[in-house]
């Protein structure tokens, strides 16, 4: 994993831990959500958090950007504890992709995205905020949308957009909601690409984590799978090595082929008959 | 610099130029409000001659000018100003079209307060008995909110539903003390319940002026978080490094002590903190750092607009801002969004 630049906004990029979780649990008054979470992702990794409905990718995603406040453990982003910074330092440094947004007053498209500056700004924008925005436009192919307004916008398109802001807010980590609900095929595979584009183009110096409960989109866009079940990791690795027949029974119950032609190309997984409970 | 930077400033200027229009057409109106009246004297020419002091004025013209059109001129403005900033900051930080500055029960608050004052001639400060009632009032709703704002995890529902709690329980005090009210207290309550800006003095004027200028630029530093929190709800909003709790709390403080001050002299007026704030979404977009000043321009405008007709339409009967309002101002608004159907919210 080669550690380029990252940016003025990063000073301390040679930092080779991004996200670091100990011992992180969390509960909703007696039910346990997660419990003895633990995992070290490093810079260049793309990581998808892996489960089924219920079993706290959501909430694990939510506790890496205070979004929720675990009862127990520790975060760490870029080295430093999330519970020491404000909202605003760690706004610079993480950005969160909510799986859907609610939204009571849509803006144009083009500020939006200006909002990604806000944690780097105190109230004016600079010429440069307003030419990160127009080129993070072009790379996300939105430049026709620039002037749209927000709420009319597709499901594809919306997504896209919230995923360009996290991007103009230049952050070292990208944490992403199930990024590819409520889309069809094509527009699944467009923003997992505009994704994955994220940590390549940046030259191994980014990481993106991302909750998923599609196998087979974690097994194409991720290096590396957490598999999450009952709130407990169950599994930790490379997509072959975590997605395997047994762990797919356990977690989600069915049956399942698992084709891949070679160990280069993308893993296919067939999901077969749902399999009886209590193996 | 690329097309599309090009294309944003040239909305930004755009934007720009339509207050600053706007402004001009407060000003001009405001200075054909100054020449509008009863007496028959005191046309436009004759008002701005004698406020330059081109032109010496009998006593009575003098009173007329100084004494009532200009505190009314003046408290048009900042009541404008006050209400319809409330009203965008609070649809706003909760996320919701429906909210004016009436619903998170500050009015209400200083409803009881007047009621307090008018029957049971109970005031905290009796020299100014009603206002100073109806403030201390309004700032206990204030405090009431304060208080929720700083328990754990309270959503934006929650204070308009506190809100409406507060409405209703002041609602029904107010109800019952009029049982005890005689006729001439039960007239004078209904008077200050409609609103109305013939009740501050020039120098009452200068002092709610005063304070609401200085809660202005207080304002304009959430323009970005409530960007934030109003296009993506309180997890978009962390993501950007706002803290929606806290913000929401402090906005709210901050609406209800504009709305507080001006209620408190000039009585409920509700309509100007719903309507303005949406016409100036149809104007300029919803982004906060144009649509706070464009609301409170459009605010003093449509305040201006609605006093200078409740004083001219039936003259010499003077019907209060607070129900030509909703009179002329209702049917304009329902034009604007039935205009621009769905466009607004």
């Amino acid at each position: 994993m080669n550690n380029s630049n990252s940016g003025k906004e990063h000073p301390g990029s040679s930092d080779h831990e991004l996200v670091r979780v100990r011992d992180l649990g969390f509960c909703w008054g007696e039910k346990t959500v997660l419990d003895e979470i633990s995992f070290t992702i490093i810079s260049g990794q793309i990581v998808a958090i892996l489960g089924k409905n219920g079993a706290g990718k959501t909430t694990l995603i939510k506790c890496l950007n205070r979004v929720q406040i675990p009862q127990n453990g520790k975060v760490e982003i870029c080295s430093k504890d999330i519970s020491r910074q404000s909202l605003i330092e760690l706004s610079k440094s993480v950005s969160y992709v909510p799986q859907s947004v609610r939204t009571s007053f849509p803006m144009d498209v083009f500020d939006v995205l200006l909002l990604g500056r806000r944690p780097h700004i105190s109230w004016m924008t600079s010429p440069r905020d307003l030419e990160a925005v127009s080129e993070t436009l072009r790379k996300f192919g939105l430049e026709d949308l620039a002037f749209r307004r927000f709420d009319r916008l597709s499901g594809g398109e919306r997504q896209r957009v919230i995923i360009a802001k996290a991007v103009v807010q230049n952050p070292r980590v990208y944490l992403l909601d199930e990024p590819t609900s409520d889309l069809d095929l094509q527009h699944q595979l467009l923003v997992m690409e505009a994704v994955t584009d994220i940590v390549r183009n940046s030259g191994g110096s980014k990481s993106v984590v991302f909750a998923i409960h599609d196998i087979n989109i974690a097994a194409r866009f991720s290096d590396r799978v957490i598999l999450l079940h009952e709130g407990r990791i169950l599994a930790d690795g490379t997509p072959s090595e975590v997605i395997t027949r047994s762990n797919i029974a356990t977690v989600f119950g069915v049956d399942s082929e698992i084709a891949q032609s070679s160990s280069n190309s993308p893993m296919n997984i067939i999901i077969g008959e749902r399999v009886k409970q209590g193996e | 610099m690329d097309e599309i930077t090009k294309e944003h400033q040239e909305k930004a200027s755009r934007q720009l130029v339509m207050v600053v229009s706007l402004c001009m057409v407060t000003l001009l109106f405001a200075v054909f409000s100054m020449g509008t009246g009863s007496s028959e004297t005191l046309d436009v020419k004759t008002t701005m001659k004698i406020m330059f002091g081109i032109q010496t004025p009998s006593e009575l013209q003098s009173d007329i000018i100084w004494g009532l059109r200009l505190p009314r001129v003046l408290m048009a403005i900042i009541a404008g100003t006050a209400l319809a900033t409330a009203g965008a900051l609070m649809q706003g930080c909760l996320g919701n079209p429906l909210v004016s500055p009436l619903t998170l029960g500050v009015a209400s608050g200083a409803a009881l307060g007047a009621a307090i004052a008018i029957i049971l001639g109970f005031s905290v400060y009796p020299d100014v008995a009603i206002v100073a009632n109806a403030f201390a009032f309004s700032l206990l709703v204030v405090a009431i909110i304060i208080q929720l704002g700083s328990m754990r995890s309270v959503s934006a529902e929650s204070y308009i539903l506190v809100g409406i709690a507060i409405t209703f329980i002041s609602g029904a005090i107010v109800s019952t003390l009029t049982y005890f009210a005689t006729d001439a207290q039960l007239s004078q309550l209904t008077h200050w319940s409609f609103g109305s800006l013939s009740r501050p003095t020039l120098e009452d004027t200068i002092w709610i002026g005063a304070i609401v200028l200085c809660l202005m630029p207080t304002v304009l530093i959430f323009a970005w978080d409530l960007n934030a929190m109003s296009l993506g709800g309180d997890d978009f909003a962390i993501s950007t490094g706002v803290d929606p709790q806290r913000t929401r709390r402090n906005i709210l403080i901050l609406s209800a002590l504009l709305t507080s001050v001006v209620i408190s002299f000039t009585g409920l007026i509700g309509f100007v903190g719903l309507a303005a704030p949406h016409m100036s979404r149809l104007i300029i977009g919803n982004d906060y750092r144009k649509l706070i000043p464009c609301s409170a321009v459009s605010g003093s405008l449509l305040m201006l607009f609605a006093d200078t007709a409740g004083r001219t339409l039936f003259a010499p009967v003077v019907i209060p801002v607070g129900i030509m309002l909703s009179i002329i101002g209702g049917p304009v608004f329902m034009y604007l969004l039935m205009r621009h159907r769905g466009g607004v919210m």
